[in-house]
């Protein structure tokens, strides 16, 4: 497996961290996505025309989503959620790209996601409802429950970043595995199903991630009948 | 399953890193154009809704004006109908009363149509009448019928009143001395002896007598005493007879 591309290859060394093919294909997604950005904001900013209007589209499909969950934060939620939602699916479909691999089939990778979303979900329930009104939470409805949410906490990290980790591993595995017993053409419905589970798992991870987040916020709004707005 | 410290990091470092280009420049722009985009649409939705409403309050506005102008149109109509009718009533009142006045004029006009008609056939077989008895007595008249008017004559001169043998004495007071008698045949010697005598015992002055043949008169005789005359023959009777009928007409 080593020989196949399913293992994590380091590409070369900066000090004591290593670059692995993970990170590259990071910054790759990372430079595609910011140079589409600035593509759309120099030449299609302002102008009416089918790129504007998709990418309109796919921003107001997320704000709707964010806000079907967590109405009042929509719009504080959008940044996370949505860059969530792009680099996922962006990720998962790069394994389709011969020769390049879904940053998303590396653990480390869905667990520094998943750590990022268990950040996410304290950051923004303290800046929403204050330190003290946030943790107050684990201690309700019983102080006995503290334990159960800790666990709950740590558990749902490590499953959100194991699930989609599982998933998308599994999935080039099978590809893979498929491609050197059945032949060239054989693999074309796996990559079907890797589109659609590709879209499957960012979709899945990133409601999960929104889920986890607006529990957070709404625990504290129901110990405060008039929660502070900071939109 | 490897976890590397390193990738966990550098992932982290990334997804923030692409988590803040993607927030400025692209949501938040994307966003502002939206939020500037619903305004205008809002604003747009406003005015949209202000000119309904405006249009409304037209509308409404012209409606009442129809409908006053709807009733100003019917009251103006109901006055030029009734003044119509006044009119027409006094039109045809004084057609009527024109009508009537023709009417009386036109039966005015056929009764006068009618006499003249009448007078004109009257005239007519008057003068036919006189023409015919001109004609018959032209032919049946003679010397016996002269005698008759003769003794006529005598008997009505005999017949005179107190009043006409005065004016009879006093035309023969006058310078008048000579009697003319004028008669269609020849009056016998007794017959001038006789109205000489008639005329001498009315008349007691000395007078003249010439004695003169006319067959126009057809019959008798006429007898002139200066503005005085006696008329007793059948020329002078159809005369009296036509003039009778001329002055009758022009009585009427």
């Amino acid at each position: 497996m080593q020989d196949s591309g399913l293992s994590i290859q380091s590409i070369f060394q900066i000090g004591p961290l290593a670059i692995t093919n993970t990170v590259v294909t990071t910054w790759v997604i990372v430079l595609g996505l910011s140079l589409f950005v600035y593509l759309y904001r120099s030449r299609f900013a302002g102008t009416s025309g089918k790129l504007q209007t998709a990418v309109e589209a796919v921003i107001i499909a997320m704000e709707d989503a964010i806000a079907g969950v967590a109405p009042e934060h929509a719009k504080r939620l959008l940044p996370f959620i949505g860059s969530l939602w792009i680099f996922l699916l962006v990720s998962n479909l790069i394994g389709l790209i011969p020769g390049a691999h879904s940053p998303t089939r590396d653990f480390s990778a869905t667990a520094a996601l998943a750590g990022l979303v268990f950040v996410s979900v304290h950051w923004f329930g303290i800046r929403i409802s204050g330190l003290k009104a946030y943790l107050r939470h684990y201690l309700s409805p019983n102080p006995l429950l503290l334990p159960f949410h800790l666990i709950s906490e740590v558990s749902r990290t490590i499953a959100l970043a194991v699930r989609l980790f599982g998933n998308m591993m599994s999935l080039e595995m099978t590809a893979l595995l498929i491609l050197m017993v059945a032949g060239f053409l054989a693999p074309i419905p796996i990559l079907v199903l890797h589109i659609i589970e590709a879209l499957v798992q960012a979709y899945i991870f990133g409601m999960l991630a929104l889920v986890y987040i607006a529990s957070g916020i709404q625990a504290q709004s129901l110990h405060q009948p008039q929660p502070k707005t900071t939109e | 399953m490897e976890f590397s410290w390193s990738t966990f990091i550098f992932e982290i470092i990334n997804f923030v890193v692409l988590m803040w280009i993607l927030k400025h420049f692209l949501y938040h722009p994307v966003l502002n154009a939206l939020e500037k985009r619903r305004e205008s649409v809002r604003r747009t939705l406003e005015e949209a809704q202000q000119k309904i409403a405006q249009a409304d309050d037209l509308k409404a506005r012209y409606e009442q004006r129809l409908q006053a102008w709807e009733e100003e149109k019917n009251q103006l109509r109901r006055t030029l109908q009734e003044e119509l009718d006044s009119l027409r009533t006094n039109q045809q009142q004084q057609l009527q009363e024109e009508l009537q006045t023709q009417k009386h004029k036109a039966e005015i006009n056929q009764r006068q149509e009618l006499q003249e008609i009448l007078q004109h056939y009257q005239s007519i077989a008057h003068r036919q009448g006189a023409e015919f008895a001109s004609k018959l007595l032209r032919d049946l008249a003679g010397k016996e019928t002269q005698t008759r008017l003769f003794e006529a004559l005598l008997e009505q001169l005999q017949s005179l009143d107190e009043e006409q043998i005065k004016r009879l004495q006093k035309t023969c007071n006058g310078s008048v001395d000579k009697v003319n008698v004028c008669s269609a045949y020849p009056l016998t010697e007794k017959n001038r002896r006789r109205l000489q005598a008639k005329l001498k015992e009315l008349c007691p002055q000395t007078l003249s007598f010439d004695y003169q043949e006319d067959p126009q008169l057809i019959s008798g005789l006429r007898v002139h005493l200066g503005a005085w005359s006696l008329r007793m023959n059948l020329l002078d009777e159809l005369n009296r007879f036509m003039e009778l009928d001329r002055d009758r007409l022009n009585q009427q």
